[in-house]
Formats: C-alpha cells, structure tokens, sequence
C-alpha cells in the first residue's frame, strides 16, 4: 500500500504540470503549439505509466517496501540536518566559518557512531585541517578564480 | 605543403605551457563542482600576452584535459562533474567498488586518450567535408539527432521498465522549468525568480547523482567506498594497453559516434557518450553484465567524450559556430588575437588549423602520460574515511552549486534534488534517465518547435528523405522493442524458446 501512496503523491508532479498548461495562452502566430505542449504531453505520458504502475502493483499483490522515513533516521538523517544548518548558516556566517562548523560537527558526529568514543588529539588534529581547508579553499576560489564564496555578517 | 608549424608547436615552451594546461583540465574535471569551462575562463586571462599559436595550445591542452579528467570522480565516487561523465559511473563505479578502481581508471583514461587522438587524425583531413555535413542539418535533422539519443535512455534501463521510463519524464519536465524555448514564456517556477532561467544542469547532476549518493553513504558503515584492498602501481596502468587490444572495434565505433555528433553545435558529449554506450552493449556478447563493471561500459563513453574535443572545432574553424560553452571560450582567443574563424581561415591560414590537429594530438599524449602517472595517486582517493570524505564531498557539491551562477538558492535546489534522488534510487527508481532526460529535454523541445516553425507540420519534416526522418524512425522503434520485450508474456514466451 505504501508504495501506492508512494506513486499517487509522485502522480501530483505531471498532474500539476497538465494543470498549469491547461492555462497557456498560444500566440496566434506560433504553429508549434505553444508552450505548454511539450511538457503536458510528458506530464500524461508519465501519467499513464504511474496508472499503469499502479495496476500492476494491485494484480500482482506485490508488497514493496517504500523507504521514506530511512532519509530522516540514523546517520544519513543527522548528516542531512547538518547539512540544512550549514546552508543555511553560510548565509549569517559566510563560508569559512559555516564550513568549520559543519566539516567538524559532520565529521566528529560520523566518527563516535562509528566508533563510540572520540580520540581527542585526533579530533583537534582533524578540526585543525578543517579549518585550514576551510581557508585554503575561501582563498584559492577569491584569488584564483575570482569568485568570492559566501561571506556573512562577520565579513569573513 | 608548409610544416614550419610543426616546428612552432615543438617549442619547449609552449610544451610547458601546454603542460601546465592539461594539469590544470584535468584538476578542473576532477574535482565535483568545478568543470572546463571554468578552467578555460582562468587560462583564458594568463594566454592574453603569448602568441596566438602559445594561447590557443594551452587552450586547447585546458580543454582535452579537462574532458578526461572528469572520468576520476565518475568512477571513483559517483561524481560525474559533467553530464558528458555519467555513462562513466553506470560501469566505472561499480568496478571501483568491487576493488578495481586502478583497472576502470586506466580502461577510462586510454580510451579517452584513443578518442582524442582519433578525432584529431579524423578532422585533420576531412575537416571541409565534416564541415559541409554540419551545414546540411537542419532543425530537423537536429531534432531527429536528439530525440535518437532520448530514445537510447531505453536501451540503459536496468530493473523496472516503467520506473526507468518515468524517471526518465520527470528529467525532462525538469528541463522544462524556466523560459520556453521559442517564446520565453515562464514555465513551473512558483513565482520565483530565481528559477526563471531554469535549473541549472551541475546543479541537477551533482544534486540527482552525487549527492544523494552521500547521504546515502553516510548511513551505511565508516568503512572506506572501496571494501577491497588493491595493489595499486604505475605499472597496472601499462598493463591495461594489453586488455585494450580487445576493445579496438568497440573505441573506433565510439571515436566515430563521438567526433559526428562533436561537429553537430549543441548536441554535447553526453549525447555522444549515450550513444556509444548504448552501441556498445548492443554489440556486447554479454549485455546483461553492464552496469555491472563492463570495461566496454567504460570504455565507450570514455571514447566518444573525448572524441568530442577534434569533433567541435570543426564548426568552430569551418563555419565561426561555437558549438559549446568550452569552444566559445577557446574561439573568443581567436578573436582576442585577430583571428577571425569561419571559411576564409581554411583558405587564408590552413597552417593554423593544421597546427590546431597537431595540438590536440600533443595534449592528449600529455593528457595519457600525466594521468597514467597520477592514476595511482587519484585511486587512492576512495581509501580516505567516510567520516573525512563525505562531509569534504558535500562541501564541494554545495560550492559547485553555488558558483554555477553564485546563488545560495542553488544551493537549497541542491539539497532539494538531492533528497528526492535518494528517495526515488531507494524506492527502485534510476536516477541516470533523469538526467539524461533533463540534458535533452531542452534539444527536443527547442529543435521540435524550430521544426514547425520551418516546415510549417510535422508531417511535412517527415516526408524529407533526410537523416532526421531516419533517426526519428529508429528513435520510435527502439523505445517500442524494448517496451514489447518487457511484456512478460513476451519475456516468458523467449525464455521458453531459448
């Protein structure tokens, strides 16, 4: 059943374009359709495949698993989450700190599931080479590429 | 004929040059997030004060080293920095994974060696043909080309059928969002601006394939990507030249499909290495075993990517087409030092473009020699801790999103597709047709209205006796014998008889 419902809300994504479309205007002088054509011709055939999905998941009773909650539990929920914070603090606190933070956290987090304790001097060691790294990359992308990496409210 | 070029291109100086450039590709390539282009916009600066023959062989050697070097990342950690590298990773990875990361890279690294020098043979003698071939496409032909190369996407599909074909719908509705083509009306952007312009191509393949992949990692052991320890030395990098022998027909068939669709403006490597991907494994005495770690799987793509570099200058030098962004940049040197590309250069300077094919051929040597020295260095990488090299990894996939167009909300769409491609790779849908769905939406779509616009229906582009009515023929056939096979009363039915 999970998986069903899995296909139904996927089934809102070409039920939504079809919907969207439906409302293009086509100029008098475009022959080609329009717009809207070619995506709402996708979003039917992508349509029909997810009801065909559906039939045959019924006919043949078939019990998929639908993994869902896997994302949001564990070690990959966590990196995730810090991943989330990280993006959004690159905004407040530009690259360099932000990146810190997260390589330090993500790492150090990974490492005590893993292993269930932390070596402090090589925590220190690798917290050191993050922010390093950290730098190193901030300066090599504003120097040599010219690009300037997200800088926060610290200026940095 | 003249050869004083030769002699020119023989400098030891500009061979250092031309070395620096190579490395500096094949780092660009290497490395999630940053790509050629951008290594071409920082030699491009650096090549102002040479001569024009020094800026164009460090542009060039740039440009071959970057188109090689993203095969590192697409096999050892299922990164491929352009959407040209990601047929790479359906056999590199797996190969990688199962201990034989030094063997994928090698295989990757001579077959693209092979395409580079192929096209550079093949382009410095037919270069007016090819160049008159290009000038016969139209928006038909065009349009057939790209919906050819959809169509292969059916023949990558592993497992579920109807996953596949639906994963393959939601790239191309992905294609979609942003401006029209033809009319740059606003499609599927809620309003916001920022995706007015469409999502980003790096942005969707680091998104779709690579970082969902970390996530999806970093819930599974501490242990290093690669669970089986390899002896790793330069010298297993020679010894794949002998495994090559066997792979000859299938290089010089990807080397072809490669160079032909690199003179087609617009198409791209990864139109190219689908193609010859999907040649290959239908050539193969064992097609089941791909995307399983077939050399051939890694072979193919890798040929015909490189294949590419010879390919796009012809519309450069012949007809002053840029082809693709990396081309552009290179033919903006042209200007830069007087040069103006089109069909006079052929009559005025053919030194110069004789000189082009004897640069290319230098810089893929260099290319082969550098990673085949280095390839040791590179396998290693999948040896590094998850708990080091996935928060590293996730660092670069968030700077290549940001920088595509220095946009923090490239980020967010980042981490947006990165979660559903974890959510639709564990629930049985494959994540490679939706982006091979996505990089040709936008050909189909932009060559299908040009179509009508120019003849008016579709029918009348079909009744052309033309390569575009061929290719559209066979790209409706294919998807159709595949779909017919998949029927399991046919499926029964064959295996019964076999």
């Amino acid at each position: 059943m999970g998986y069903i419902v899995f296909l139904i809300i996927f089934a809102l994504i070409p039920g939504y374009v079809i919907y969207e479309t439906s409302g293009y205007k086509i100029n008098v002088y475009d022959d080609s359709g329009g717009a809207g054509l070619f995506p709402s011709f996708i979003a039917w055939f992508m349509l029909l495949l997810i009801i065909i999905q559906i039939i045959r998941t019924l006919i043949n009773k078939e019990k998929k698993p639908v993994v869902f909650t896997t994302l949001f539990s564990g070690t990959s929920g966590i990196f995730l989450a810090l991943m989330i914070i990280y993006v959004f603090l690159l905004r407040y606190l530009g690259f360099i700190i932000s990146t810190c933070i997260f390589l330090i956290i993500s790492s150090g987090y990974m490492y005590y599931k893993a292993k269930g304790k932390l070596i402090t001097w090589r925590f220190l060691l690798q917290a050191a080479g993050y922010i390093c790294f950290s730098i190193l990359i901030f300066v090599f992308f504003k120097n040599a590429l010219h690009i300037v990496l997200p800088v926060g409210n610290l200026g940095i | 004929m003249d050869f004083s070029f030769i002699t020119e291109v023989l400098d030891p100086q500009l061979l250092l040059y031309m070395m620096g450039g190579v490395l500096l590709g094949i780092t660009f390539g290497c490395i999630p997030g940053l790509n050629t282009p951008m290594a071409l916009a920082i030699a491009l600066p650096i090549t102002y004060s040479m001569s024009t023959i020094q800026a164009i062989s460090v542009l060039l050697a740039v440009y071959c080293g970057g188109l090689s070097g993203g095969l590192i990342s697409a096999i050892l950690l299922r990164m491929p920095g352009t959407a040209a590298a990601i047929t790479t990773t359906f056999d590199g990875y797996p190969m990688a994974q199962r201990g034989e990361s030094m063997r994928a890279l090698s295989l990757g690294i001579i077959a693209s060696f092979f395409g580079g020098i192929f096209s550079a043979l093949i382009l410095m003698f037919l270069t007016p043909f090819l160049a008159k071939a290009a000038l016969g496409f139209g928006p038909w032909e065009y349009f057939g080309a790209a919906v050819f190369s959809l169509s292969m996407v059916s023949t990558l599909i592993k497992g579920d059928f109807i996953n596949g074909f639906i994963s393959c719908g939601l790239g191309l509705l992905l294609a979609c969002v942003g401006s029209s083509p033809i009319d740059g009306q606003i499609r599927f952007s809620f309003g916001l601006y920022q995706l007015d312009g469409g999502i980003e191509v790096v942005v969707l393949i680091i998104g779709v394939y690579a970082l969902s992949e970390i996530i999806s990692s970093a819930g599974k052991s501490l242990k290093p990507l690669n669970k089986v320890k390899e002896n790793m030395s330069t010298k297993d990098f020679f010894r794949v030249f002998k495994e090559i022998k066997g792979q000859i027909g299938n290089l010089f068939r990807s080397s072809v499909i490669g160079t032909f669709i690199g003179i087609l403006p617009g198409l791209g490597g990864n139109a190219a290495s689908m193609i010859a991907y999907a040649q290959a494994r239908r050539f193969s005495k064992n097609p089941d075993t791909f995307g399983e770690g077939n050399p051939s799987g890694i072979v193919a793509p890798e040929a015909a990517n490189n294949s590419i570099s010879g390919g796009a200058m012809v519309p450069m030098l012949a007809l002053g087409v840029p082809g693709s962004s990396p081309v552009a940049l290179i033919m903006s040197a042209f200007i830069i030092h007087g040069i103006t590309v089109g069909p006079l250069l052929m009559v005025e300077q053919p030194e110069l473009i004789q000189s082009i094919f004897v640069i290319l051929i230098i810089s893929n040597i260099m290319m082969l020699l550098f990673q085949g020295l280095l390839v040791k260095f590179f396998a290693k990488i999948i040896y590094v801790p998850k708990h080091i090299l996935l928060p590293i990894l996730a660092v670069f996939c968030i700077i290549g999103s940001y920088i595509s167009n220095n946009s923090l909300f490239n980020v967010g769409v980042l981490i947006v597709l990165g979660v559903a491609g974890f959510l639709l790779e564990k629930n049985g849908f494959q994540l490679a047709p939706i982006i091979m769905g996505f990089v040709l939406g936008g050909l189909v779509e932009l060559y299908y209205r040009r179509t009508i616009i120019y003849y008016d229906s579709i029918t009348n582009a079909f009744m052309q006796p033309s390569i575009g009515t061929l290719l559209v023929v066979i790209a409706v056939i294919v998807p159709i014998i595949k779909i017919i096979n998949n029927i399991p009363i046919v499926r029964k039915w064959k295996a019964k008889k076999s």
